[in-house]
């Protein structure tokens, strides 16, 4: 049951068009990590630029990105289309179904990101795996995070879409860079802590402890799938005439 | 088993109210839900099938309300409008899926018996996107069938489907309700509602505007004359004879059809061959001319 | 003398008439689509929550002219907070989100609610109703890429002491005011246009074009940011800074900030990059509109 129950989400989440254009910004990362290695750059310089490159970059335009596209359609594009009734008219907890469908949409983001950018801090540091693997980690977790709001989001408006891109780019994007209070309360800031955690080094920029960042970014991905629970569980499905 | 029942059911959207304590019970057979668009059927259905939760009142199915008990499903198979349907998967898959999503043991099985019931076997192996609206229709009634369920809820089934697959469909419902199940389909059409229902329940405009078999519901008209028309060999003459008659309140004769309005049904079934014998006329051809679903419709709308 | 009584009677046919007055043809048509065009750009006619996006960029891109023209009243020529050139690369943010908010309006509706069909039965062709589209959200961009910047120029010469002097100095710059403006107008639409023609929700047409945006500047930066030949890469994953080059090579003058100051490839580069984009772009609208069944 469960088991066709993610197979039916994956399929739906991962169409041609959707997946090839999402795997092209990914590429895009790893681009600029090639182009810099062949800009054959001072090997000092290397560890600043790919924490550059997978922060700003990385953790600040691929993975919200993603995340909101593919966070907002796990749920949002069939409750738009209707299509979710078939999933609901069963006798499984709609509980169930929504878990489910977070977890695939966090893997289908992981699969989009965290391999880009394993892939381009390896390429860019020529051959150091460290700041890779910490971004990759770091955006793994902020996945989590990213996913489960913008679930959420999808089952309280029907423009969870726009609101999740505004929110990235204003909240996450302006308002947490000027004020520092707000900072415990940007998914940016927790992933980027998680990274300078693991292998920081002093190349990464993290306004955060990693310890408040791990707890706070785990009660908002707890509080967001549970809201998201709640909401499915209720959620009224009215067909197209009244 | 399979017993639908509303109690005093209404439901609003803020200042909107779409149903309107309704009540009413839904067995075992064929019953029909009539109503002009935007009468609440769907409403309705959707409420019958636990996804819209009552304003006021209870639904239940056997007892247990449908709201948030979605181990009810086990037992129902509904049928949206809505024509979106999971596009990237198969026919086969699609109904499989459902099937397993039930709790299935065999679904495969499960689901080519379902494939076979509505005769979709050659397009079974192709994605839905690339299905016509009748086929669409009928992976749609595949999947709500496939876990043999006790009641069907359909709204609107026959939308988009050619006149052979109607019949087709039509058949197979028949064929279930004789199982014993409990089948409740929705349609604005008079003609399939006539068809094929043994009970009709009629909506307008949120209310309950009547229930039962629906010439019955005609016969407790008694506001409104009952028409007939007949063919004889001498119209006119019969006319005369007929407007003697107490029960007949007028006599149209026109297009070569002799039309009566008569207050009250049953003297004037009465009085019909006497008035023929004395009028020296053969009677060729009478019949009821609204007692179709049609005028008790058009009646019942426009109280 | 009495009236003599109505003798005869006549039956009036109210029924369906014909319509027989000059029709507009497709002149009529075109200016009909462009002028519905420029309310949806707009948000006229809808809800006031649709009105905020486009009415705030606007504003948001004319207060930088205001506040500068204000402060030359008010405190003389001491400082020079934009001029002509470099205005549109300093409100650059503001042009995608113009665009993303309003250009799925204007496209992406007629496609969703199969429209076109009865579009395309009217005299008008396909070109016709692509053109008329592109017209419609480059009048609306002028509202962001010219506007402003005419408003400084008028401000300038009013605010001097000798106008018409300043007139006389300004008016030079005039071409390249309009030039340029009309520039990024008509590539941002077509960009624009042609993205949100391919998608069917407005949502992800607006998300596509943000995304484009975004991504190209910050590669931009990171690419200007690594040197070594990478910073002549730059300008060209970001169509802003195209657009910029473009300008810079048709009426001079270089901007600070832009990722072409700081590259060495000559500018006619430029002009072709932004050449290649429209050609692209009219190709994309082309064929996406030729394949619509009637």
């Amino acid at each position: 049951m469960i088991l066709t129950l993610a197979s039916v989400s994956l399929r739906g989440l991962l169409n041609r068009r959707r997946t090839l254009l999402l795997g092209l910004f990914g590429a895009l990362v790893v681009l600029v990590a090639v182009l810099f290695q062949l800009a054959d750059q001072p090997e000092d310089e290397a560890l600043a630029f790919t924490g550059q490159l997978l922060g700003n970059f990385g953790l600040a335009v691929l993975l919200p990105l993603v995340a909101v596209i593919v966070g907002t359609a796990a749920i949002g594009s069939e409750l738009d289309d209707g299509t979710i009734i078939y999933l609901l008219a069963k006798p499984i907890p709609r509980g169930l179904v929504a878990v489910v469908k977070f977890v695939v949409a966090w893997v289908i983001v992981v699969l989009l990101v965290c391999p880009p950018i394993l892939v381009a801090g390896i390429v860019a540091t020529g051959g150091d795996p460290d700041l890779g693997v910490a971004y990759a980690v770091a955006a793994g977790f902020g996945a989590l995070e990213y996913t489960a709001v913008f679930l959420a989001l999808s089952l309280v408006t029907s423009r969870a879409l726009v609101v999740g891109l505004a929110y990235v780019v204003i909240w996450e994007g302006a308002v947490a860079g000027l004020f520092e209070g707000t900072r415990i309360l940007s998914v940016r800031q927790h992933a980027l802590a998680i990274a300078d955690a693991i292998g920081g080094e002093g190349a990464i920029e993290a306004a955060l402890e990693v310890g408040p960042a791990l707890v706070v970014g785990v009660i908002v991905t707890v509080v967001a799938v549970v809201l998201a629970i709640r909401r499915l569980e209720r959620v009224e499905l009215r067909g197209e005439t009244g | 088993m399979s017993q639908l029942t509303l109690g005093a059911v209404s439901r609003w959207y803020g200042n909107v109210v779409a149903v309107n304590d309704v009540t009413f019970e839904v067995g075992p057979g064929i019953t029909g839900l009539l109503g002009p668009n935007g009468a609440g059927k769907t409403t309705l259905l959707h409420m019958m099938a636990g996804f819209l939760a009552p304003s006021a009142g209870d639904v239940k199915l056997d007892g247990t309300p449908t709201w948030r008990h979605p181990e009810l499903y086990r037992r129902i198979g509904f049928v949206p409008e809505r024509e979106a349907v999971h596009s990237f998967l198969t026919g086969r898959q699609f109904v499989e899926a459902s099937a397993r999503l039930q709790g299935m043991d065999d679904a495969r099985a499960a689901a080519d018996r379902a494939i076979d019931m509505v005769d979709l076997q050659s397009a079974a192996a192709r994605a839905i996107g690339g299905y016509s609206k009748g086929m669409r229709q009928r992976v749609k009634v595949a999947a709500s069938l496939v876990h043999d369920p006790g009641t069907l809820i359909l709204d609107e089934p026959f939308n988009g489907m050619d006149p052979r697959q109607r019949l087709h469909m039509m058949d197979l419902l028949r064929r279930m309700a004789t199982e014993g199940r409990t089948i409740l389909f929705s349609s604005h059409i008079l003609e399939e509602v006539e068809r094929l229902s043994d009970r009709v329940l009629v909506v307008v405009a949120g209310r309950l505007a009547a229930s039962g078999d629906f010439r019955r519901i005609r016969r407790l008209m008694t506001d409104r004359p009952h028409r007939f028309t007949i063919r004889s060999s001498d119209d006119r003459a019969l006319a005369r004879e007929l407007l003697a008659t107490p029960s007949v309140e007028g006599v149209d004769l026109r297009d070569g059809l002799l039309s009566v309005n008569a207050g009250d049904y049953g003297e004037l079934t009465r009085a019909v061959a006497p008035a023929a014998q004395r009028a020296n006329v053969s009677i060729l051809e009478l019949r009821p001319a609204d007692e179709s679903l049609e005028s008790v419709f058009s009646y019942l709308v426009r109280r | 003398m009495s009236a003599s009584p109505e003798t005869t009677g006549t039956i009036y046919d109210i029924g369906y008439r014909r319509y027989d007055g000059p029709r507009l043809g497709r002149r009529g048509a075109i200016s009909a689509i462009v002028g519905a065009g420029l309310r949806a750009v707009f948000g006229l006619g809808r809800s006031g929550r649709s009105k905020i996006l486009p009415w705030g960029s606007v504003i948001l891109a004319v207060l930088p002219a205001v506040v500068a023209i204000a402060i030359r009243v008010l405190a003389g020529d001491i400082i020079e907070l934009y001029s002509y050139h470099n205005y549109l690369w300093e409100i650059g943010g503001l042009l995608p989100i113009f665009l993303a908010a309003q250009a799925p309006e204007l496209a992406v509706n007629d496609m969703r609610q199969r429209v076109l069909p009865l579009y395309f039965s009217r005299p008008i062709s396909r070109l016709d109703y692509v053109v008329a589209k592109l017209g419609a959200l480059t009048i609306g961009l002028l509202a962001l890429t010219l506007l402003p910047v005419l408003l400084l120029f008028v401000g300038r010469v009013l605010a001097a002491e000798d106008v018409v002097g300043a007139l006389g100095d300004e008016l030079g710059f005039l071409p390249a005011i309009l030039g340029n403006g009309l520039l990024h107008a008509v590539v941002l639409a077509s960009i624009g246009l042609a993205i949100c023609s391919l998608s069917g929700r407005r949502a992800y047409a607006a998300a596509a074009i943000l995304a484009i945006f975004l991504v190209g500047s910050v590669m931009s930066a990171m690419l200007t940011e690594l040197g070594g030949g990478l910073q002549n890469l730059a300008p060209f994953a970001y169509p802003l800074s195209i657009l910029d080059g473009t300008r810079q090579w048709l009426f001079g003058e270089s901007v600070a900030g832009s990722p072409v100051s700081s590259s060495d490839v000559p500018l006619p580069f430029y002009a072709l990059a932004t050449a290649v984009l429209l050609a692209v772009s009219w190709a994309v609208l082309a064929l996406r509109y030729r394949s619509v069944s009637t």
